[in-house]
């Protein structure tokens, strides 16, 4: 457990190195995260923890999520420490917020495929509904400086195979009639509700729309490719891939993830929004094959297991914006992102 | 000796390879009370491995977990009959089938898994998948394959067996069967819904008969034809109510029809007179009993508990079988049989008695 809080630790330190005067705007500032205790919200509190304890930002917190009590207890090293804060509710029914808030990140969602799958209404009714009450308790607040949405890369519906990397101006069709649009759809409806608070009440809010990511913390229980690919890998394999291996999606690590959230709090701008991501795409077999080759024996690798007719997809954002507005880079290749995936995980399993 | 390939017309040289799921010594559970034991379980899973299916159905009729009064009770632990046939399999992999409810994770999950299955195949009824997603998760946890079954799925339509496979396929399954639990499917049903759910889900799609109608060889064709990838059968149709389609036909069936697959013609015909030794007066036929089954829409794996309770209460078995099919039961509800036939015998003693 200790390798494993060093690696995270380690990788903050190197992630904020040379670049947290990115960040000064949130020095002395209070931080509200709503559904903080996720994936990302993880991440953030990692590197908070080095912004104070390193680069004296003395940044509060308030993490909002309905498992704030068990993740504190999971994760004491980041459960207790000096101005982070954790309290428990259902996005659904928050009312205020703390009045000397000045940050707001909306990252409470139901994100799960089967979630997503088998309560597709909830699903509806968390991310639209979860988001209205957000943005109208932060409307009761005296000064707030910046509310960033995370909406989804999924909003851009269907990528054209031929476009290489999908711009925030690009709407792609989404087929509202069909079910399986309703986490695109909630996120679209999100990200309109900020829109009206922007015109109503002058809000300013930044949009985030991230892609693809992988690191430490991530539930390895998740049916993405990425995670799927590394379980079975960890139980010896077969990797079974559908199709014929040619999807295309980008994988960024978390710790460039959490670096991009927290400089879109810092540096983005009102009104405007932004893909984050990674920008380098990455082809389902070639995946495949990078993970494989970081266990021994190498497992085997079955392709065109599936039905055919469904065998590619594209989903890689074109991240020029943020890297112009927020100053923000990829730091770790998608190869050492998976090699730290695995070490953690390694890590955690002994 | 292999007889030669009769040589195919260009279309069918390009046809898919298909998995070939034998599921004899599953489905047959219920045609032989539960009672296969340990010499038949070896005997036969020889034969399997031989003939080349691509998996050998293991267990209770009713999957993992399932031996119990109110279903019938296995005559051997299902830990014992998995380790036997696993003992014999090399190329053709051990399967299991799981229904929720039935089977626990913690208890026949993990057992099954420490026995060495291969394939995991979670069931449920047609429009309950949300009651897989545990079982599913679990599976694909510790690296074994698994796929969902929708059974009884005659009694949904194409549609909602579209979203149930979705679901099951968003939890981590890796293949979706269609059972015609019932044996009510003609070859249209079968295009429709297989053709439906092969052209919109990335996983493999499979069909597994009955026979209750006569239909089982011609609705496995359907379903090939409509784009499955994976077929059930039953060595002799060795299977519930009517039984499967039978293996040694699927086989002889597949080959004409081009399709490739993994299975040894003659093996898979020796494997049918294996099963016609072991289980000899057991083998299903044609009833009337069946075919009112398959045309009421009721789960195969009751003609046995019907026909006891009918034989108790004294009322025509096809009759409960009507009122069943008119209930819409599924299977697990089993406890309705006798509700029901208590309920015609109290009518036909009124009847009787009236004026």
């Amino acid at each position: 457990m200790n390798l494993a809080i060093a690696l995270v630790k380690s990788d903050a330190e190197a992630v904020l190195s040379g670049r947290h005067s990115l960040l000064d705007a949130l020095r002395g500032q209070h931080l509200f995260v709503s559904g903080g205790t996720g994936f990302l919200g993880t991440w953030l509190l990692e590197l908070i923890k080095v912004l104070n304890d390193t680069h004296g930002f003395d940044l509060r917190v308030t993490v909002y999520s309905r498992s704030a009590r068990s993740f504190a207890a999971k994760w004491p090293h980041l459960g207790h420490q000096p101005g982070v804060r954790f309290e428990e509710g259902d996005i659904r029914y928050l009312t205020e917020l703390p009045r000397d808030v000045g940050y707001i990140l909306h990252a409470a969602a139901l994100t799960d495929r089967r979630l997503l799958a088998s309560q597709p209404g909830a699903v509806a009714e968390v991310n639209s509904m979860g988001t209205q009450r957000l943005l109208k308790a932060a409307n009761l607040l005296e000064d707030v400086k910046k509310f960033v949405l995370l909406s989804s890369g999924l909003v851009y519906g269907s990528q054209p195979w031929e476009m290489l990397r999908v711009e925030e101006s690009y709407a792609g069709p989404l087929r509202c009639n069909d079910v399986n649009a309703v986490y695109a759809e909630s996120k679209r409806f999100a990200e309109v509700l900020a829109q009206s608070a922007i015109s109503e009440t002058k809000l300013p809010v930044v949009t985030l729309r991230p892609f693809a990511f992988v690191g430490p913390y991530q539930s390895l229980q998740l049916p993405w490719a990425v995670t799927d690919f590394i379980r079975d890998s960890f139980t010896g394999g077969p990797i079974r891939i559908m199709g014929d291996g040619s999807t295309v999606r980008s994988i960024m690590y978390a710790s460039d993830y959490a670096f991009w959230v927290l400089a879109a709090l810092a540096k983005g701008r009102s009104r405007e929004t932004y893909n984050v991501g990674s920008p380098e795409p990455v082809d389902l077999l070639s995946l495949a094959k990078m993970i494989t080759q970081s266990f021994s024996p190498v497992p085997e690798i079955c392709m065109r297991l599936g039905q055919t007719g469904h065998d590619r997809s594209r989903l890689v954002p074109d991240v020029g914006r943020a890297a112009r507005d927020l100053g923000v880079a990829v730091t770790i290749p998608l190869f050492e992102a998976i090699q730290k995936t695995i070490t953690w995980n390694r890590y955690l399993q002994n | 000796m292999q007889i030669a390939k009769p040589k195919l017309p260009i279309s069918m040289v390009d046809k898919p390879k298909i998995t070939v799921c034998d599921a004899s010594l599953r489905d047959g559970s219920h045609a032989y009370c539960h009672q296969i034991n340990l010499e038949q379980v070896r005997a036969y899973a020889q034969a399997a491995e031989a003939a080349g299916y691509n998996f050998l159905e293991v267990g209770h009729g009713n999957g993992l977990g399932a031996s119990s009064l109110q279903v019938g009770e296995s005559l051997v632990p299902e830990g014992e009959m998995l380790r036997e046939a696993k003992k014999w399999l090399q190329n053709t992999k051990l399967s299991v089938h799981v229904i929720p409810g039935f089977a626990t994770i913690k208890r026949e999950l993990v057992n099954a898994v420490e026995c060495g299955v291969d394939l995991f195949r979670v069931g449920c009824h047609c429009t309950e998948a949300d009651v897989s997603q545990r079982h599913i998760g679990y599976v694909r946890s510790v690296g074994r394959e698994v796929w969902g079954v929708l059974m009884m799925s005659h009694m949904a339509s194409a549609d909602v067996l579209l979203e149930e496979s979705k679901k099951m396929r968003s939890y981590g399954a890796q293949g979706i069967v269609l059972m015609d639990s019932a044996g009510a499917y003609f070859p249209g049903d079968v295009t429709a819904k297989i053709g439906l759910l092969a052209s919109k889900l990335d996983v493999p799609v499979g069909f597994h008969a009955h026979d209750n109608l006569g239909l089982s060889i011609a609705n496995s064709l359907a379903a090939l034809e409509a784009g499955a990838r994976i077929i059930d059968g039953t060595s002799k149709g060795f299977g519930a109510g009517a039984g499967n389609a039978p293996l040694e036909l699927l086989a002889a069936v597949l080959q004409r029809q081009g399709y490739s697959t993994s299975l040894n013609l003659y093996k898979a015909l020796d494997a049918a007179d294996v099963a016609a030794r072991l289980f000899a007066g057991s083998l299903p036929n044609s009833t009337g009993i069946t075919i009112i089954s398959g045309l009421s829409g009721v789960f195969s794996g009751f003609a046995k508990p019907v026909q006891r309770a009918a034989k108790q209460m004294g009322v025509d078995p096809r009759d409960v079988f009507i009122e069943l099919g008119k209930r819409k039961v599924v299977g697990g509800q089993e406890d309705l049989i006798i509700e029901v036939a208590n309920e015609l015998a109290r009518r036909k003693s009124a009847a009787a008695v009236a004026p």
